[in-house]
This record gives C-alpha cells, sequence and structure tokens, in this order.
C-alpha cells in the first residue's frame, strides 16, 4: 500500500461524507468560473458588435466639419466617405426619427462590410439599416424624407460666415434594407447600440451638399501609409486656393472657402514663405464722419496700404463724406462673441491717404469670398450672417456694388485689423506673396508641401485597434460578478469548510490513530487534505459544467430582467479555455486553503485527546480564551467603525468611498460580535440556577462560543453586504425640480440631430422657429456645444476611447445652483472658468462616468486634440453626485471655443419649464424644431434610465447574495443538525425525564433562533452605519420597503432552516442513546 | 541500559469548570528492561492510562523525564516523537481503531507508511496474519470482522514495524471473555516469540499475574 492508494480508498469510501464537500468545491467552482464567463461572453460580444460595425474597416480618417477631397482618400486606397447628422421620416409623416446617421457611400465601401455584399443605390434611391426601417416601420420602395443641413466650409458660428439653417431635405425611394453583416451597425464611434442610419450613394449626396469631389471622412482595411497620403495632399484638402493678385505689384493670394485662414496654416506659411504678409479684410457696419455715413463696407488690414492708426480711403468714399488726409473717421464694426452673439464696437482712424479708384491696389482681389455676400447681385440682398440695416443702404451704395463689388472702401495696417477683428477663427483673410513667375501647379504643390493634414486635425486613426480596446469594456462584467458572487463564493466555500470540519471530526480518533502510530503531523494533515483535495478537484471539474450553465442563466437574465445592465447589447456565450482553467485552479485552490484553514484547530490538538474523542472539544475551549480581550477588540473596532465613517463623508473617489463603506460596516460587526463574545463569557461564568428550558437553551447558546459566534457572524456578515449594498438602489421618486437632484432641477432634457446656432432664451432666437411667447412662458434652456465622442456612460458597455466633449457657460449653471456635487462637495460650475496652473483646461464630469466609465477622479487629466490637431489637457476639478450629465466631460464654453472655434451651434439642451406644461413645451419646441432635429424627454426619465444600470447590478448582487445568505442559513441548519446530534445523549435524558419532544424542538430552535435574529440584527445595523456616508453625500431615498422585505424573508428562511434541521435530528429514538451511553 | 525509564514523572490534569489541577501521577519512577512484560493494574482513574501514555510519548509529563533506549524525551520535538512512535513503539488500544476504509491488510500496513524509505513490509504483513489466523481475511473490511479478529489485527498492526516495546492499553476490555482469553494468550505467546517488550494495563488482576511483572498504581503512585 502506498500514501496515493491509502488517500484513494479512504476519498472513496467517505465519498457519501465528502458530499457536502463536493457540493461546496461545485458550487464555488460553478459560480467562480461561471462569472469569469460572462465576462468572456460580454467581451466576445462586443467583439461580435465591433466587427459588425468596422466590418474589414482597419483605419480610416473624420474630418468632421473639414471636407477634404475625394481623391486624397483614392490615392491611398481608402474608401472615400461622408458622415452626416439628420433626421429621417416616413414620406407619410407617421413616423420620425433624429439623430440619424447619414452616410454618403461609394462601391469601396461596402467592399469593407463583413460580407463585403455591393448595396446598390440608384438615382432618388437610398438604403437603411435594420434598425431605422423598424423604427419607421418602412419596407423597400416605401418613400422618405431625410433631412440634413448643409455643410458649411466655415464655422456658422463665425461672422460673415453667411446665414444658418441652410437645411436640405432629400425624398428619395428606400431600394435596401441593410442586414447587421452588410454594414447595418457600421459606425465609428465605440457603442454596442447600432445606430440608425440611412445610406444615400455618394455622388449623389455630394452633390445636393454641394460638396463635389469633397468627403469629410475615409475608411479603409488597411494600414495608410502616411507618406503617402501627405504626398497625395493638395490645397483643396486644406481648403485653400491660390490665384494672381493684381495690384501695383505682382502678387499671388492664398485664400480659403473658410474666410478665415487657420492660425495654424497661416503662422507656417508666412514663415516658410519668404516675403509673404497677411492681409484681413472685413465688412465694417460703416464708416462714418462728420461728413456723413457709409454704411456695409469692406475694409483691408493690410500693412502696404496703410499705417498704424490711419485709414487709407478710396476716392468713392472720400467723396461720399467729403474727406481729405488728416479728417478723423470711425469705423462701425460687429465682433464675435460667444456663439453667434455680436457685439458692435467702434474704432477711430485719421484718414492717411486717398487712392483713386483706377489705382490697381485698389481691387476686389483683397476680399475672400463672403458666402451670402459675394455671390449677391444687390446689396440689400445680403445675407452674411450678421445683423444688418438694410434700410442705410442708399443708390449710389447698390451703384458702387455693381461697379466694384467687394473692392475695400478703405485699407488700415495689419496690426490695426487683426485688433479688431481677430477671433477664434482666425486673424488673416488672406496671404500675398511676391509672383516671381512661378507656374500656378508648382506653387500650389509647393504650398500644400509646406502644409501638413495635421495641422488642421486631419490625422489616421486605427480604428480596429480603438475597437479592441473599447471592447474590452468600460465594465469588466468577469471581475463585476466575481464581486457581486463573492459572498455566494465565500458562502460555498464556508458550506463546504463546515461539512469538511464535521467530517474530519467525525474522525479524529483516525488522526489520532495515525499519529499514535508514528505518522507526523504533517502527514497526517497532507494525507486528508489530499483526500478532500481529490473530491474538491472532481466538485471543481464538475463545477466547471455547472459555470457554463451558471452563465448561460446569467446571460438569460442580462438579455432579458437583467437587461438595464448592458443597454441593448445582445449577449452571446463564450467561453475562453484559460478563463477555464483559471476558474478550476482557482477554486480548486481556494477550497483547499478553505479546507487547510477550517481543519488547523483539529491538528493542534494531542494523538491521546483526539483518541479519546476530546479534541475539538478542548480547543474550542482554548479558541474562547481569544476573546478574553473582547473589551479591547469592542472599543478599538467602535472606535474604528466611526473614524471611518466619518472619512466615508470626506471619500473623493470609489475606492476610498467602498473602504470606508467596508471598513465602517465591517469594525461595527467586529464589535458587536465581541460584544457578543464577552456577554457569553460572562453568561458561561453565571452561578445562576436555570429555571427553565429557555434558560437552559441560553445555557447550550454560550456553551459553544465559537459556534454561536460562527452563526452570528454568518448572518450578520450576509445581512450586512445584502442589506448595505441595496442601500445604494436609486430611487426614482426623486423630485426632479430640486436644484441638487441627479436631474439638476431641470424638467426636460434633449439632443438635435443638427446644431442650433440661436439662442432660443431670446425673443429673436424662438421667433426663428416660430416659437410662441406664451407657450414658452417660464421656459430657459441651458444649451451644450459638443465635440462628438464616446458616450462614457455606464448605457456604453465598451471603454470610451474618446469621451464626449461638451461646452457649457458655466454661470447658467452655477446661477441656479444646479446640480450636487459629489467631489470637492463644496464645488460650484465656476471652477470650469478658472485657469490652471500647467494650463490645463478645467472639467467636470459625472461622478460615475469619471470612476467608472475613465478611471479618473478629481485632479486627473484627459488628453484632446484641438481643431490644429494639438493635444490639450482637460483636467476633472470636481465630479457631480449621480446626474443626467453622465457619459459627458464638461468644459466652459470659452475654453471650448478657444480650442474648437469650428463646433458650432448647440446640440444638447437641458431646460427649465414649469413642471405642469413639460409635456406641452416638449411637444411645441418638438415640433417647431422639427428640422433640427430636436428631441426631448423628462429629464428624470434619462435619470431613472441611468438609474436602471445601477440598480440592476444591486439586484444582480441581491440575487447572489441572497442565494449565499441561502447558502449560509443551509449551512446553520448544518450547524443545528451537528450540534443536536452531539447531544442527543442529553436530549435523550431530558425526554427519559418527561420532556416533550415538541419542547425541546422548541429549544433547540429558540437556541439557534436566537442567534440568528441577533445576527440580523447586527448586519442591519452595521449596514445602517456603514452607508450613511453615501447617503450623506446624495438625496436618494433609502428602498426601505425592499430592505425590510428581504431581512424578514431571510429571518423566515434561517428559521425554517433551523425547525428543519433539528427536526431531522431529533427524528428516532433518542432515549436510545441514554442507554448507550 | 533499560529499555524505558521514567524519572520522577507528575501529572495533573486541569478541572476546566473549576478551574483547579486534579494530580493523576504523583513521582513515578520505574525501569523496564528489553524483553520484559509487565502489567498495570489499579482502579479507575488512578493513572494507568496516563501512566501508559506517558510512556509511549503520546502525552508528556509535567516532571520528570522519560528515556527511551536512553534518550530524553524531555523536549522533544513532535517530529522526532513521532519517529519513535514509528520506530520502536506498538500500541494497541482498547478499541481496535481499525480504520473502516481499509482492508486488513491495509489497516496493517498503516504505520509503514509513516516510515520514510522503510522496507516493503508486506510480506511480514502476510506472515504476522498467518500467525494470529487471519490470512485468509487480509482483504476483508474491519466492518466485516468480529470483535475479537479486528483486535488481532490491531495487534499485528502492533508488531508490523518491528519495534521494541509493545503498550496495550486495555486490549480486552470490549471483548468476551472467550475472545479476551484468546487475545491475551497470542500477547503472551507473540512476546515470548519476538522477545519484544510488553506493557500491558489491565483490570483483570488473572490476566495481569501472566505477565512477567505486575505494577500496582494506586493514587499516582506504584504501589508494589
Amino acid at each position: 500500500m502506498t500514501s496515493f492508494s491509502f488517500i484513494l480508498s479512504s476519498a472513496r469510501f467517505y465519498a457519501r461524507a465528502h458530499m457536502g464537500l463536493l457540493l461546496g468545491a461545485f458550487l464555488a467552482s460553478a459560480i467562480l468560473s461561471g462569472s469569469l464567463l460572462v465576462g468572456d461572453s460580454v467581451k466576445a460580444s462586443l467583439r461580435r458588435v465591433a466587427e459588425l460595425r468596422l466590418g474589414k474597416v482597419q483605419v480610416g480618417m473624420i474630418g468632421g466639419d473639414r471636407w477634404f477631397t475625394e481623391d486624397l482618400a483614392n490615392k491611398v486606397g481608402g474608401a472615400p466617405l461622408i458622415i452626416a447628422n439628420g433626421s429621417v421620416s416616413a414620406a407619410t409623416g407617421a413616423a420620425r426619427v433624429n439623430a440619424v446617421q447619414v452616410l454618403g457611400a461609394g462601391e469601396d465601401f461596402w467592399k469593407l462590410s463583413a460580407s463585403g455584399k455591393a448595396v446598390s443605390i440608384g438615382k432618388d434611391e437610398v438604403a437603411v439599416n435594420e434598425p431605422l426601417a423598424r423604427k419607421l416601420n418602412i419596407k423597400v420602395g416605401d418613400t422618405i424624407v431625410v433631412r440634413l443641413e448643409k455643410p458649411s466650409a466655415i464655422s456658422r458660428d463665425a461672422p460673415l460666415s453667411g446665414s444658418t439653417n441652410q437645411d436640405i431635405a432629400l425624398r428619395r425611394t428606400v431600394s435596401s434594407v441593410v442586414s447587421a453583416e452588410d454594414f447595418s451597425a457600421f459606425q465609428l464611434t465605440a457603442s454596442q447600440v447600432s445606430p440608425d442610419t440611412v445610406f444615400v450613394g455618394l455622388p449623389d449626396l455630394e452633390n445636393q451638399l454641394e460638396m463635389q469631389g469633397k468627403v469629410n471622412a475615409m475608411v479603409g482595411a488597411s494600414a495608410v501609409d502616411a507618406a503617402k497620403l501627405e504626398a497625395g495632399k493638395t490645397l483643396a484638402d486644406f481648403a485653400l486656393k491660390i490665384a494672381k493678385a493684381p495690384g501695383s505689384k505682382a502678387e499671388w493670394d492664398i485664400s480659403t472657402d473658410r474666410v478665415f485662414l487657420d492660425d495654424s496654416l497661416s503662422d507656417k506659411l508666412l514663415k516658410k514663405l519668404p516675403g509673404s504678409y497677411g492681409v484681413l479684410t472685413y465688412l465694417v457696419n460703416s464708416i462714418e464722419s462728420k461728413g456723413g455715413k457709409t454704411p456695409q463696407s469692406m475694409v483691408a488690414a493690410v500693412d502696404r496700404m496703410a499705417a498704424p492708426g490711419t485709414m487709407t480711403i478710396n476716392q468713392w468714399l472720400a467723396d461720399d463724406q467729403g474727406l481729405k488726409v488728416g479728417d478723423k473717421v470711425e469705423a462701425k464694426y460687429f465682433v464675435v462673441g460667444i456663439g453667434r452673439e455680436m457685439k458692435e464696437q467702434t474704432a477711430s482712424f485719421t484718414v492717411g491717404r486717398i487712392v483713386g479708384m483706377n489705382d490697381p491696389d485698389v481691387n476686389r482681389e483683397w476680399t475672400p469670398h463672403f458666402p451670402g455676400v459675394s455671390d449677391v447681385a444687390n446689396c440689400r440682398d445680403w445675407d452674411p450672417g450678421i445683423p444688418m440695416d438694410k434700410k442705410a443702404i442708399r443708390d449710389k451704395d447698390e451703384k458702387y456694388w455693381t461697379d466694384f463689388k467687394t473692392t475695400p472702401k478703405a485699407f488700415i495696417s495689419l496690426a490695426d485689423g487683426q485688433k479688431l477683428w481677430s477671433n477664434r477663427f482666425g486673424k488673416l483673410t488672406g496671404i500675398r506673396l511676391a509672383d516671381t513667375g512661378q507656374k500656378l501647379e508648382d506653387l500650389q504643390r509647393e504650398i500644400a508641401g509646406l502644409l501638413s493634414l495635421s495641422d488642421i486635425g486631419l490625422a489616421v486613426r486605427d480604428f480596429k485597434t480603438e475597437a479592441g480596446a473599447a471592447a474590452q469594456g468600460s465594465v469588466d462584467f468577469g471581475g463585476l460578478f466575481v464581486g457581486l458572487s463573492m459572498f455566494l463564493i465565500a458562502a460555498a466555500l464556508v458550506f463546504a469548510g463546515l461539512l469538511f470540519v464535521f467530517m474530519i471530526e467525525l474522525r479524529a480518533s483516525q488522526v489520532g490513530l495515525l499519529m499514535a502510530l508514528g505518522w507526523t503531523q504533517k502527514q497526517v494533515r497532507r494525507a486528508l487534505l489530499s483526500e478532500a483535495g481529490v473530491i474538491a478537484l472532481l466538485g471543481s471539474l464538475l463545477g466547471l459544467l455547472g459555470g457554463v450553465v451558471y452563465t448561460k442563466v446569467a446571460l438569460a437574465g442580462l438579455n432579458g430582467v437583467w437587461g438595464g445592465a448592458t443597454v441593448g447589447l445582445k449577449l452571446m456565450f463564450a467561453a475562453k479555455p484559460e478563463t477555464l482553467v483559471i476558474a478550476l485552479v482557482s477554486s480548486f485552490v481556494v477550497s483547499l486553503v478553505t479546507l487547510w484553514f477550517a481543519s488547523r484547530r483539529l491538528f493542534k490538538t494531542a494523538p491521546r485527546a483526539l483518541l479519546a474523542g476530546e479534541g475539538m472539544q478542548a480547543v474550542s475551549k482554548k479558541k474562547a480564551a481569544r476573546w478574553r480581550n473582547w473589551k479591547v477588540v469592542a472599543v478599538v473596532s467602535l472606535i474604528g467603525a466611526a473614524g471611518l465613517s466619518f472619512a466615508g463623508t470626506k471619500a473623493t473617489n470609489a475606492e476610498e468611498l467602498g473602504g470606508m463603506f467596508f471598513g465602517a460596516g465591517t469594525m461595527l460587526m467586529f464589535a458587536g460580535l465581541a460584544l457578543a463574545s464577552g456577554w457569553m463569557k460572562a453568561q458561561g461564568r453565571g452561578q445562576r440556577l436555570a429555571r427553565s428550558l429557555g434558560q437552559i437553551g441560553l445555557r447550550n447558546v454560550v456553551r459553544r462560543p465559537g459556534r454561536s459566534l460562527a452563526v452570528l457572524g454568518m448572518m450578520a456578515g450576509g445581512i450586512f453586504l445584502v442589506a448595505a449594498v441595496n442601500a445604494f438602489r436609486l430611487s426614482a421618486g426623486t423630485d426632479p425640480t430640486v436644484r441638487d437632484s441627479g436631474t439638476g432641477g431641470f424638467v426636460l432634457m434633449g439632443e438635435s440631430s443638427l446644431p442650433i446656432y440661436e439662442d432660443l432664451n431670446t425673443k429673436t432666437g424662438r421667433e426663428t422657429f416660430g416659437l410662441d411667447a406664451d407657450d414658452m412662458k417660464g421656459v430657459a434652456v441651458v444649451p451644450f456645444r459638443v465635440r462628438p465622442g464616446d458616450d462614457a456612460s455606464c448605457l456604453n458597455l465598451n471603454k470610451a476611447q474618446n469621451p464626449q466633449l461638451v461646452a457649457v457657460n458655466a454661470a447658467a449653471l452655477d446661477s441656479r445652483k444646479a446640480f450636487g456635487f459629489a467631489s470637492p462637495a463644496a464645488a460650484s460650475w465656476s471652477l470650469l472658468d478658472q485657469t490652471d496652473a500647467d494650463g490645463a483646461v478645467p472639467a467636470i464630469a459625472d461622478m460615475n462616468t469619471a470612476m467608472w466609465g475613465l478611471g479618473m477622479g478629481v485632479g486627473d487629466t484627459l488628453i484632446y486634440k484641438d481643431a490644429a490637431g494639438a493635444e490639450f489637457k482637460v483636467k476633472l476639478v470636481a465630479l457631480l453626485a449621480g446626474s443626467v450629465l453622465q457619459g459627458k466631460v464638461i468644459i466652459s464654453e470659452k475654453n471650448f471655443l478657444a480650442k474648437l472655434p469650428d463646433a458650432a451651434g448647440y446640440r444638447f439642451f437641458l431646460l427649465d419649464a414649469p413642471a405642469a406644461r413639460a409635456k406641452e413645451v416638449s411637444k411645441d419646441l418638438t415640433k417647431q424644431l422639427e428640422q433640427r432635429g430636436l428631441a426631448l424627454e423628462p429629464a428624470q426619465d434619462r435619470f431613472d434610465a441611468f438609474s436602471a444600470v445601477q440598480n440592476t447590478y444591486i439586484g444582480i448582487f441581491t440575487v447572489l447574495g441572497g442565494l449565499g445568505v441561502l447558502l449560509g442559513t443551509a449551512g446553520i441548519g448544518v450547524l443545528v443538525a451537528r450540534h443536536v446530534m452531539e447531544r442527543r445523549g442529553e436530549l435523550g435524558l431530558m425526554q427519559a425525564l418527561g420532556f416533550k419532544p415538541s419542547a425541546l424542538l422548541r429549544m433547540i430552535v429558540g437556541e439557534h433562533g436566537s442567534l440568528l435574529l441577533a445576527g440580523v440584527v447586527l448586519g442591519v445595523v452595521s449596514a445602517g452605519l456603514a452607508v450613511w456616508p453615501t447617503l450623506h453625500q446624495s438625496s436618494h431615498d433609502l428602498p426601505l420597503g425592499f430592505m425590510v422585505g428581504l431581512v424578514l424573508a431571510i429571518i423566515v428562511c434561517g428559521l425554517l432552516v433551523c425547525t428543519a434541521a433539528a427536526s431531522m435530528a431529533l427524528r428516532g429514538r433518542l432515549l436510545d442513546a441514554v442507554r448507550k451511553e | 541500559m533499560p529499555l524505558i525509564e521514567l524519572k520522577n514523572i507528575t501529572k495533573s490534569y486541569t478541572e476546566p469548570e473549576q478551574q483547579t489541577s486534579v494530580p493523576v501521577l504523583r513521582g513515578i519512577s520505574l525501569s523496564i528492561e528489553a524483553g520484559e512484560s509487565v502489567a498495570i493494574v489499579g482502579p479507575s482513574g488512578c493513572g494507568k492510562s496516563t501512566l501508559l501514555n506517558i510512556l509511549g510519548s503520546l502525552d508528556e509529563p509535567d516532571e520528570g523525564d522519560v528515556l527511551l533506549e536512553g534518550e530524553s524525551l524531555k523536549g522533544a520535538s513532535a517530529q522526532r516523537l513521532s519517529e519513535l512512535r514509528s520506530q520502536k513503539i506498538g500500541f494497541i488500544f482498547q478499541l481496535h481503531h481499525l480504520l473502516p476504509q481499509c482492508t486488513v491488510l491495509e489497516n496493517v500496513l498503516i504505520p509503514t507508511l509513516a516510515l520514510k524509505n522503510g522496507p516493503d513490509r508486506e510480506a511480514r504483513a502476510r506472515e504476522l496474519l498467518k500467525i494470529v489466523g487471519l490470512d485468509h481475511r487480509s482483504n476483508y473490511r474491519p466492518a466485516q470482522l468480529s470483535g475479537g479478529e479486528r483486535q488481532r489485527v490491531a495487534v499485528v498492526r502492533a508488531l508490523i514495524n518491528e519495534p521494541r516495546l509493545i503498550l496495550a492499553d486495555e486490549p480486552t476490555g470490549a471483548l468476551d471473555e472467550a475472545n479476551a482469553a484468546a487475545l491475551t494468550d497470542l500477547l503472551i505467546d507473540l512476546q515470548k516469540k519476538t522477545g519484544v517488550t510488553l506493557v500491558l494495563v489491565t483490570h483483570h488482576r488473572a490476566q495481569a499475574e501472566r505477565m512477567g511483572r505486575l505494577l500496582q498504581i494506586h493514587e499516582g503512585r506504584i504501589a508494589g
């Protein structure tokens, strides 16, 4: 015989006794592997979504508001693409969907889908994806209307950018409904929710948008050669053009479709083109002097035409106002404020020179193409996008326009001009350089070569890699489920440990015998643990099968009742072999460690005592002595609990909060257990005569304090975890108008498909959209600018790679004291306007977004790219308590526009409105701003949607934790049964003395029931203290009803288990036990 | 040199409820030579089993020393005591303490597993089982044996590692008269054949008188 065969035969012989251990190991392994497999499945599902949304796309370039040539994409083998936002409605008007992704796609695009199947879109046709078809309830052959904004080369917020609301409507027939495999889910932002998409033929969309040959995105299946891309660029990709300029000198004029040259380009060109100089031409409202007033005049700021402080005027202007050199003139002009807000300002000059109308330098080429101005026949038809007093236009002004068009009437120095008219869009409208006989094509190539696409923020992105990183998930569901199941796993292990200990207690004499026969303690222990290891390994292996079942049940839950946690992601089962190995090894090792820990007491007992059957009882008495210092433990624990609770009020991040949360509760539980231990000791010493069965039962409770404390601790721990975590359920019943609540006190909120440029708080803004003054009474709008990015809220399971950046006028929120701050508690929105020492842009985000979506806290920084492609830092300066602003990083509008001047208009809105008229206001606004695709919803609904995710997690934990507590109560049942079995002799004696079995049952249930109740009370009180910091920080109500129900269920279940276990153990002839003794 | 020697051994137990100390052995000195057979008799609670446990290193004295073949057991590590028990001492208890999961042969061989790189003793086990008349039951489980047979297996188990000393604590206590007499005969016979030292604790005067020496314990002391 070998040790191994001894172990195997022992395992075989005690197989039935090992069933508890097998079950415990099975459960631990099943829950652990199942939890990890849930993580595998979520990741695999996210990867699948990423595969479907990107197909074969590896890389790409998104221009956004920057349009580049289709040719550039073709040169590097990419598929040119137009990505726009819009709204789509059925031609019948029966349904409308906002925030639709409008894609202008050519043949090359379809080749990149997972299937590679070409989708043919003919003239006057569009294709729609499945979600959009579903929402609109349309099919092939139906007619839809697609509304989108005509792009502008320059931000619609820029001065002289022309009028806003240049929308177009495409009436098209649906030629096909695109399936998932054929790019139905295509989108370049990481989200598990398929967008609503309408596909328009690329040439068709280019024509409709008047962007022939231009696109704002490209995608490709393989890495793009950066050198090839740079080599392929042309001036058109920078929206630049060059032409010979008439004048006294032979010059070339570089201008842009964007009116203002980007600083990143103009600075580079002025530096690299020797002898070049800048020009800034602006439309002033009037030029006035004592001699009169000339309306709407172009003024060019160019150094070679005027000295600083002086104005060179043309003869026409001199004649109009009778001006001569030395006269004073004033120019009145608009400067751009926040948004499209214009402020009129005045500047004074002295007439320094008068130039004749036939002077070669008096020509229209100084003026760039102003949309709504340059191409208009009459002055009175101008639509420059700024307020204009058309009544002031005289016939002679019309005549000037007819004769000289945009020829400047005056010139000032460039320094003076830039002082007056520089804005966030640029400080020059043109650059002049000497014409030395260069060929136009050569010069175009030379100038393009001086620039880089990154100067205007055009850079190739590796979408596949980004998608891979995003698919890792913002939430590690494997870790989350392990965490949520931890109590259940622990309960399974405790259950296994308990049964193992009982099993080896029964074999204590064997242990004693082996030691008496010369086996060392280590040999005996190794043999027993190896025997248990065989069972644990078997249980763990079987547990892997159970894990698969557990995962499938969990996935069914996540696809069903727990759908709130996966927000739209259809989960599929996936299992990685390495995950199974990790789960197997972990559960096996953890089981063995548990058994080693559980059995350590037995091996501290002398062989003689074990042989005599005294073993564990002797140790229990020693163990009880460890609690001798219970007063110290109780006092230290109470102080610790109070300290941690107080510290919890100051916690600034999840780790700290979590630490305080469990720390305070645990310390209080320790204190409670220490006090209970002290009480048991006092009772044990007590010499008072026991006069009732109840008092005898009490003696039994204190007879084995270790065992009693184990019952107490198990119940208290279970209740504590389940009750404390449930305290974080977010209640839907909060008042949405409370300013420091999650809604910020706003009644409505929403997004628009297309930017809204107008201020909806002003009369003009409201009139633009025909909003009724009475309907808008009491309505105030807080608009946000939006830089498109990944949703970093809990509604996006992907890990946000480029979190959405939004901007707000901080004062609008600060004056309302909107939203509560979690960290620092005394923070305010004015922090957004403060300047940071290291130049970072201050930002505020929702606490949940920062902690879980971004993994950041106050003081951490994010990196974004500005319009010129340069990186800038955004530093989190404060965190909001749970709010509807989840998923966004919020900065001040001023900082936003400084970095991203092209992001025109507002696309996210919070609305104050009389609560009673909220529906009416929402309906009115949505209708009047239909063309902009405005969609509003009650802010409380959005908050509830966010809360649902957290509540779902808590729900999952409750179910798993509840199962753990039930397993714990089953453990108590085992303890009860064991306890009764040990006492069968004395119980038999009591029966012999005349006690009825029912009285004995009541006594036993009373003993353990009192422990159970004490454990429940300790758990509830501990949880109450532990969640105090969280409740203190937020205004959410405690779901008392739910918690009371849960606790009552646990008590009832525990008492039933105790009764059942005691009944079973008391069954049979107790008197036989007396006779045996 | 005596095989085992006790020098002024005292031992007391603490009564947990009353927290008082109850003396069991009071200054016992004893010397047992190799090959001797010794019976220890005395009333219940006089300390017979405690004395035997101290002789077998299953318990340690409060005071005094135990010398096994001249080696002091005082302060010896648990590891060393295990080695001494596996190599030099065999135990027979009142209850057989056979492992139910093992066959008769396996039960006999269990002490050999304690020996590192020990010789294969299966042949010896079979031979000893033949001597005690159980060779035909070597593959039986303890549950399939009678009380007397189980105790004979326990005797063989005690002898398997060729110990110098056999300590038997009321080995016939759970047997009927006939089986008790048979087991006593077996023990005396084996002791004579193998020359092993036998120390027997018993209540039975007749059984004790068949040993070479008889020690009477009274109130924790050797009375004669």
